[in-house]
Formats: structure tokens, sequence, C-alpha cells
């Protein structure tokens, strides 16, 4: 151990080691590389390097391409969504509605001046206050005493 | 800035002696050197390196040591080397499969182990510098050479003596 110290501080690491392996180790040692490819690598080196610089400027160009990709991206769907949108809101002003005819009665049964309708009134009114009242009595009395053959459906009394 | 050419030349010599005293296979040592100056240029885009000779020791001992792990037990054309005349072809066949075996050994050492014992037999750094190299305490520097010593030793006791046999 004290023999091993002393080596230690004379700077000579391989008189520590045992003899079969300091045999070994000192082979490898000994070896060095031929010098032709000492160079070779060496070459190789020095041209990886230059490979690596110039890409290293090509992740700035690709900051700024992804930043104006994202860009686009967003111009893009902001642009469909409003198309999108237009094609909803012009669809909805021109789909025609289909009426349901057990709500809306037939035409001809609705401009007729006998239903109580909000068109017969709206006519009404616009012609005179006393339009109106004629409107309103004419419509009660068919309520109350329906003639025979009536086509008005606001009977109060089952039809036959 | 750094000026990388002043760096491959200053230290290129050192990468590739090391690389070839662990690896010993031209095209490993190739790779190895080549990998060890790529991570010493992304470390450097991180943070400014200051010892750049510890740093590219430690990068090249711990990646060869984990290219002998990786590595497939294969022949390759590389391991055929001209004859030193003064060297019997038995000889040279047993002191280089001593050789691989140290190498391998020394591989499968754990991490800490292994470079140090490199760094300190192959290199023959001292341990002041193995643990600035390594970024480890001088006492932890000295515990794992130690370590790696007594192991090493015990598995090429048991070498020699099969040998003899």
């Amino acid at each position: 151990m004290k023999s091993q110290e002393a080596n230690q501080r004379d700077g000579r690491p391989l008189s520590e080691l045992s003899p079969e392996l300091r045999r070994v180790v000192g082979g490898i040692v000994q070896e060095t590389p031929p010098e032709g490819l000492m160079q070779r690598i060496l070459e190789g080196v020095r041209r990886q390097k230059a490979t690596e610089a110039s890409e290293q400027r090509r992740p700035l160009e690709r900051r700024r391409q992804r930043r104006s990709m994202s860009w686009s991206f967003s111009g893009a769907t902001a642009i469909a969504v409003a198309v999108c949108a237009l094609a909803s809101f012009a669809v909805s002003l021109f789909i025609l509605r289909v009426p349901n005819h057990a709500v809306v009665p037939q035409m001809q049964v609705a401009v007729s001046q006998d239903l109580p309708t909000v068109w017969a009134y709206h006519k009404a009114i616009g012609e005179s206050p006393e339009a109106i009242d004629q409107l309103l009595a004419r419509h009660a009395r068919q309520i109350l005493r329906p003639e025979p053959n009536a086509t008005y459906p606001y009977s109060l009394h089952p039809m036959p | 800035m750094t000026d990388w050419e002043a760096l491959i030349d200053e230290h290129g010599p050192l990468v590739v002696r090391i690389s070839w005293r662990l690896l010993g296979h031209a095209s490993d040592v190739e790779d190895n050197v080549q990998e060890v100056f790529l991570d010493a240029y992304r470390l450097h885009m991180r943070e400014p390196i200051r010892h750049w000779r510890g740093l590219l020791r430690r990068l090249a001992t711990i990646g060869a040591l984990a290219r002998i792990r990786r590595r497939r037990d294969e022949a390759r054309l590389d391991d055929i080397k001209p004859l030193d005349q003064s060297e019997l072809p038995e000889e040279f066949a047993s002191r280089r499969e001593l050789e691989n075996r140290l190498r391998a050994a020394v591989a499968a050492l754990p991490n800490r182990e292994g470079a140090s014992f490199c760094l300190r037999y192959f290199e023959n750094m001292e341990l002041a510098e193995i643990a600035q190299s390594l970024g480890i305490t001088y006492s932890a520097a000295a515990t794992a050479i130690c370590r790696a010593r007594a192991k090493l030793q015990r598995v090429f006791a048991e070498t020699v003596v099969e040998d003899a046999r």
C-alpha cells in the first residue's frame, strides 16, 4: 500500500497494477493509431463541423417558416369559419319553409273575410274602425249559427 | 467565438488516441471521434466550455466504453493487422486476445469506475484531473480507481491461471 501511494506521488500509475494487468495495459498504451487513419478521421471531423455549422443557421429559418405557417393556418381557419357562417345564413334565408297543412288553413279559406284570420282583421283595420266592428259581429253570428254547407271550419257546433 | 479548426488540430489527436486504445477498430474509432466532437459542439452551444481537454477526454472515454458494450462479437477486417516482425504470431494473438478481454472487462465496470480506470492508466492522468474531468470529488475518483483496479486484477489473475493450464 505504501509503495502504491509512493508510486502515485511519483506519477507512475502503471506501477500500481499487478504484473499481469500491467503487461496488458502497457501493451494497449503503447499502441498508436496509424498516421493515415488519424488524418482521415480528423478531416472527417472538420467536414462534419462545417455541415453542423450550416445546419445551425437553418433552425432560425425553420422557426420563421413555422411562424408563418401557423399564421396561414389561423387565417385559413378563420376564412373557413366565416364561409360556413355565411353559407348557413344564406341557406336559412332562401330555404322554403314547407307549410304544415294541419296548422295553416288552405289559401282559399285563409283569404276569405268570413274567417277570423289575422289577414282579415288587418284588412279591416286598414279600412276603418266600423269595418272592424262589422267583421267582429259577422264572425260572432257565424260561430253561434253556422249556415249549412258553409266551409267555415271554426264552428262550435259539430259538423254533420 | 470558438475556433473549431484550432480545437480539432489541438485536441483531435488526443481523442483519436483515446478511442484507438479502447476500441482498436478503425471504423469504431472514426465513429466515436465524430460523436465526441458533435457532443462537445452541442454542449458548447448550451454553455461555454472552459476546459476543453478534460471534456474531450471524458466524452471520448465514456463514448468508447459505451460502444464496447454495444458492440457485437464479430470478426472485422480491421483486426487483421500486419504482423510485427519482432513478435511471434502466437504471441501477437495471445496479446491481442488479452487486450480485447481487458477492454471488455473495463466496459463491463460501472461507468465511473471504467472511465476513471481508463483516464488513470491509459492516459496517465492525476487524480485531481480525473475528478475534474468526470465532475466528481477527489475521493470519489480515488475510490472508483481502487475498485476498478481490484476487480480487474482479480479477473486477470484468474485469466493468467487459466491460460497457464
